[in-house]
C-alpha cells in the first residue's frame, strides 16, 4: 500500500488552495493509501479555533493521521489542549523518518 | 534506521520566509540521523550559503553584535556540513549556476558546488527519496 | 507636519527565526525612532503576535545555538512604551482562537467593520 506524507505549511485562513490539501488527503485515503498530514509554520493556526474544526475532523475520520510541528505550535502560543485530540504534536524527525521509509512526500 | 540518501530542492532566499528555517530544520534532522543529504538550491535559495553574509547589531532592540548573535544561513549550512560529517554522512549542496549568475551570488562557503538541473536529476536518481520545498 | 502613517502587518511569522524579530514591526519601530508618526494594524496571521503564550524555542544547527530568539511580545511592549499605537482586527483574533485573556495589554481591538474608520484617521495607509 502506498504511503503519503503531506506537509501543509500554508495558513488555512489565507491560502485559497490550502483547504484543497485536506481534500487531497481524504481522496488519497479513500483510494486505499496511508496518508499522514504534518502541519508546520502558519498552517498550525488552522488547528485552533472553530473555523476548520469540522473539515479537520471529517478528514481525520477518513483515516488521515494528523501531526503538528511542536516548534510551530509553541512559537504561536498554541497549547496541546487547544487543538483537536487527533492531532499529535511532533518533532520534524518524523518527516525525515518518513522520507527514509520511502513514503511519498509532498510539500504544500 | 539504515543510512539513506535524501534529496531536498529549495527555492526561497534566506531572511524572507519561514520556509528556509523549516527546510534547514529538516536537513538538520536528516544530518543528525546520519543520512546522506543532497540539496539542490534553485532561484533565491542560492543565497543561503552566500559567503558575504554578515552579522549586525540591532539598534532598535539595543543589542550589540555579540548579544544579537544574529543568525546567518551560511553559518547554519556550514554547521550542517560539519554535523553530517560528524554523524558519518555528508551534505552535498549544489547551487543552480544560472541562478547564481543572475543574482551575483558566486561567493559561497567552502563545500558548495555550482551545478545545473542535471545535478538535480542525478540527486533524484541516486536518492532514496526527495522533497521539493517550493516558493509559495 | 509629520504625516500619520498606518502600517498594516498581515503576514505573521514570515522570517522571525532568521531575523529574530518581525521585519516589518522592526522597520516601523525604527521609523518611529527616526521621527515618523507611525501606528500598526495587525491582521490575518499576524494577530497571533498578541498572544502572550507564544514562545519561540531556541534553534540549534550543529554547534550553533540560538541565544537571542525572537520575542515578539517584548518587541510589541517596547513599541507601546515608545508611543506607537497598535491595533488588531478583533474578528481575525477570534477566528484564530486567540484567548482574550492572553492578549498583550495596550493593543487595541478593531472590528473589521471599523477598519475604514481607522483608515480615515491617517494620512497614509501602508499595507506591508
Amino acid at each position: 500500500m502506498t504511503s503519503y506524507v503531506i506537509v501543509e505549511s500554508q495558513d488555512l485562513y489565507e491560502a485559497s488552495n490550502a483547504k484543497s490539501t485536506l481534500e487531497l488527503c481524504k481522496n488519497l485515503a479513500s483510494s486505499g493509501s496511508n496518508v499522514e498530514i504534518v502541519f508546520v509554520q502558519n498552517a498550525v493556526l488552522g488547528l485552533r479555533g472553530r473555523e476548520f474544526a469540522g473539515l479537520l475532523a471529517e478528514t481525520a475520520k477518513s483515516g488521515v493521521k494528523f501531526h503538528a510541528d511542536l516548534i510551530s505550535l509553541q512559537a504561536r502560543g498554541i497549547r496541546g489542549d487547544e487543538i483537536p485530540g487527533f492531532v499529535v504534536p511532533i518533532s520534524l524527525d518524523l518527516v525525515i523518518d518518513a522520507m527514509a521509509d520511502g513514503k511519498k512526500m509532498i510539500w504544500h | 534506521m539504515p543510512k539513506k540518501t535524501l534529496t531536498f530542492a529549495l527555492m526561497d532566499p534566506p531572511f524572507e520566509n519561514e520556509r528556509t528555517t523549516t527546510a534547514l530544520r529538516l536537513i538538520e534532522a536528516a544530518c543528525r540521523k546520519g543520512h546522506n543529504v543532497n540539496v539542490f538550491a534553485y532561484e533565491g535559495a542560492v543565497f543561503m550559503p552566500f559567503a558575504h553574509q554578515k552579522q549586525h547589531a540591532n539598534s532598535v532592540k539595543g543589542t550589540d553584535l555579540e548579544n544579537e548573535n544574529h543568525p546567518l544561513t551560511r553559518i547554519w549550512v556550514a554547521e550542517l556540513q560539519q554535523l553530517a560529517a560528524d554523524k558519518g554522512g555528508r551534505l552535498d549542496w549544489v547551487n543552480c549556476g544560472l541562478c547564481v549568475d543572475e543574482r551575483g551570488a558566486n561567493d559561497a562557503i567552502t563545500g558548495i558546488r555550482r551545478g545545473s538541473p542535471a545535478d538535480l536529476v542525478q540527486f533524484i536518481e541516486g536518492s532514496d527519496n526527495s522533497l521539493v520545498i517550493a516558493t509559495r | 507636519m509629520v504625516k500619520k502613517v498606518l502600517n498594516i502587518v498581515s503576514q505573521g511569522f514570515r522570517a522571525i527565526y532568521e531575523e529574530q524579530d518581525d521585519t516589518i514591526l522592526w522597520l516601523v519601530h525604527a521609523m518611529k525612532n527616526a521621527g515618523s508618526d507611525v501606528s500598526i494594524l495587525l491582521q490575518g496571521s499576524a494577530v497571533t503576535y498578541i498572544d502572550t503564550a507564544q514562545e519561540c524555542p531556541k534553534l540549534t544547527f550543529g554547534a550553533w545555538k540560538q541565544s537571542n530568539p525572537p520575542n515578539i511580545i517584548h518587541d510589541i511592549e517596547a513599541m507601546i512604551t515608545k508611543g506607537i499605537s497598535l491595533y488588531y482586527v478583533e474578528n481575525d483574533a477570534l477566528a484564530r482562537g486567540v484567548p482574550a485573556e492572553r492578549i498583550v495589554k495596550g493593543v487595541k481591538p478593531v472590528k473589521t467593520s471599523e477598519v475604514p474608520g481607522l483608515f480615515h484617521k491617517f494620512d497614509l495607509v501602508h499595507q506591508w
